[in-house]
């Protein structure tokens, strides 16, 4: 299992953009592309590798579930990993988010100075999981 | 026309005397006829004697005839007299007393409803009757009225043997001596309590029947129904014919009927007048306020008055949900304010000076406030949408309660004040979700703690109360105020004077807890004295230890 390095976060919302990429980049030291819109970010998927997309669910034109098919469904990127944010923390939602095959649900919001140690913990535990389970 | 024949004595006396002497008259004439006409030869004579003779004879044979008839009479009026007593007896009380007030005479009916025997009751003065002071003040006054000849007649509050109230109708009339002196008060009294109770109850009945919400009274211990409204019968479905058959317990299920009890249970015991709870029938959510009531006789009744509260539950419902979607959209804003204000209060974007350090915090500690106020009322609106699962297992409550203790402590500290556990030394198991009974604890825990005076204790104790377990949080602060006992477990209630300012509420933590507790079959409540302090408890029912063996795999 490699180390997680590189996140593709995506997120309509610019201020926290900015809060992720300080609790990312300054608090923890991952290699963070970041986008505002599903479309950008797919544009963007042409010429990045990440591991792991740290996805925004509700976002106009196409929503975090949405891109995150339309990821999977690329062979190029079918091992990229999936961690979903949400504002909406009801636990139908959480399940729905899950089912589709996503590592985990972080709920906003979320602690800057534990973000990163979060991620890791879910990326370590999680994928570790799926691995055994293939 | 007599009624009687021996209402009229003398004509016929008169009648017998008249017979008997044409008799003696005839006989007499007769025989001196006879007699003379047998010393004188004379047919004319002895004619006329024997005329007279037979006469008598007829006046005498007649005399007896009438005289049958006349004894037959007065046996048939006689007979009719004791009926009419025995009549009377059924129906009125007729008591004779003297010039002092003291019973002379009682008749039948008297000992039947007074409970008192003629040999207890002669010679006892006339107020052991009276119902109260204001009924003897009448009795000396009726006296008074009576002795100057007078005839009363009126109601009186009275008084039985055995202390129950009677209305009495009276009727008190002097017995006159030929001197013109009183010699005794004749008291015709007839019972109308019932009569006057049904009157009263139907004065009621008319004014309770057209009320807007539903109404009925029932038995405390059988629940039989003795009486329920129009708007009681169309919600049951019940017909007012058909009444006495019916029981409270047939309008609640099962689970409804236990919850019931557990509310009835100190209004039965005398602990509390009344008592309010909510619940459901057919036509949706209602509220109902239940009375204990007695009698002038001793005798208890349960009022329950049913409130529809539809439309009250829509209006709080479309309250949340409007709120709810606004509480979504503000986890967004709060998300960067909070992110930021906690990059800033770590340090990691360098030192700030110590006053811009302090505004921060207060910037921090005050968007934690608000998120709190954000998760409570998701919480809330996902309790009351029945969107937030119970998963229920058998739990001991006394693990709860050290668990509890345990991590709230450092907001105890914080308060200053300590938790005190008093647990049980047998397992408490209940059928509940652990992870939602610790909310409920930490919710009770913080509010005591925040209310209790410094350096004090803040005691956690779990009960056995036969069915249940009660767990109990009590504080030795302000208590709870009258007026705002009724709305405590409302949403966005906070009290004047129970507010603290070093740490807020967000006026939501009492009303989670009560949907908690209820969506687990139990009863939240409080008992509280201003300046003394208040307790907050929970009860759910007991569970056997078998619901947990159940759940340790069967080892083979």
């Amino acid at each position: 299992m490699s180390e997680l390095r590189t996140i593709l976060h995506v997120d309509d919302d610019e201020d926290i953009l900015e809060i992720a990429r300080m609790a990312l980049e300054l608090v923890d030291n991952f290699e963070l592309h970041q986008f505002s819109s599903g479309p950008d970010a797919l544009e963007g998927l042409k010429t990045l590798s990440p591991q792991l997309l740290l996805l925004d669910v509700m976002m106009p034109g196409m929503t975090g579930l949405q891109m995150s098919e339309i990821v999977k469904s690329d062979p190029r990127h079918g091992d990229i990993a999936t961690i979903f944010m949400t504002a909406k923390a009801e636990d139908t939602a959480s399940k729905e988010l899950l089912d589709s095959g996503a590592l985990d649900v972080i709920t906003k919001p979320f602690d800057p100075m534990s973000l990163g140690e979060q991620i890791r913990t879910i990326w370590a535990t999680r994928k570790a999981a799926r691995l055994q389970a293939i | 026309m007599p009624k009687y024949l021996n209402d009229f004595p003398i004509p016929n006396m008169l009648a017998d005397l008249g017979f008997r002497f044409l008799v003696v008259l005839g006989l007499s004439a007769g025989v001196v006829s006879l007699v003379h006409s047998a010393n004188l030869g004379d047919a004319w004579t002895k004619t006329t004697a024997m005329f007279l003779l037979a006469s008598a004879a007829v006046a005498s044979v007649l005399n007896i005839a009438r005289t049958r008839r006349v004894a037959q009479r007065i046996a048939v009026n006689q007979r009719s007299v004791e009926v009419h007593e025995k009549a009377l007896n059924q129906h009125t009380i007729v008591m004779a007393t003297d010039a002092r007030g003291r019973i002379n005479s009682v008749n039948q009916k008297f000992t039947e409803t007074f409970g008192y025997q003629a040999d207890e009751i002669i010679g006892v003065a006339t107020t052991v009757l009276a119902f109260d002071d204001e009924a003897k003040q009448t009795m000396f006054q009726v006296r008074k009225h009576v002795l100057d000849g007078n005839v009363w007649s009126g109601f009186h509050k009275l008084r039985s043997q055995s202390g129950c109230f009677i209305t009495a109708q009276i009727t008190v009339f002097p017995k006159i001596e030929q001197t013109g002196a009183v010699s005794e008060l004749v008291s015709v009294i007839t019972d109308v309590s019932s009569a006057m109770a049904q009157s009263a109850e139907k004065g009621r009945n008319d004014v309770v029947e057209v009320l807007p919400d539903g109404v009925c009274i029932y038995d405390p211990s059988s629940f039989e129904i003795t009486y329920a409204n129009k708007v009681f019968r169309r919600r049951t479905g019940w017909s007012a014919d058909n009444l006495d058959s019916r029981s409270i317990t047939n309008l609640f299920s099962e689970s409804q009927l236990s919850s019931l009890y557990r509310n009835l249970g100190p209004l039965l015991k005398g602990e509390r007048t009344q008592n309010v709870f909510e619940t459901e029938d057919e036509f949706g959510p209602v509220e109902v306020l239940t009375h204990v009531v007695e009698d002038m006789d001793g005798k208890r009744s349960l009022i329950s008055v049913m409130r529809d509260i539809t439309e009250r539950k829509q209006a709080e419902d479309l309250k949340l949900s409007s709120v709810s979607t606004v509480s979504h959209e503000l986890r967004t804003p709060l998300t960067s304010i909070k992110g930021a204000l906690r990059l800033l209060d770590s340090g990691v974007m360098g030192d700030m000076e110590p006053n811009v350090a302090k505004l921060v915090n207060v910037a921090h500690r005050n968007s934690d406030r608000l998120l709190a106020i954000v998760n409570d009322i998701l919480t809330l609106e996902k309790l009351q949408n029945g969107d937030l699962s119970i998963d229920t297992q058998a739990v001991d409550l006394r693990d709860i309660l050290s668990e509890a203790a345990e991590s709230n402590a450092p907001f105890a500290a914080e308060c200053n004040v300590k938790f005190v556990v008093l647990s049980a030394d047998e397992p408490a198991f209940v059928n509940a979700d652990p992870n939602r009974l610790m909310q409920v604890m930490s919710n009770l825990m913080s509010n005591a703690a925040k209310l209790s005076p410094e350096g004090e204790a803040v005691t956690l104790k779990l009960c056995d109360c036969e069915d249940f377990w009660r767990v109990s949080v009590a504080d030795n602060g302000p208590g709870v105020p009258e007026h705002a006992r009724d709305t405590l477990f409302d949403s966005f209630i906070q009290v004047e004077g129970l507010k603290n300012k070093k740490f807020a509420s967000t006026g939501l933590g009492l009303t989670i807890c009560r949907e908690i507790i209820r969506q687990h079959g139990g009863i939240i409540s409080f008992e509280t004295e201003v300046g003394k302090g208040t307790t907050f408890y929970f009860e759910l029912e007991k569970s056997s230890r078998d619901a947990r063996v159940m759940d340790v795999p069967a080892v083979a």
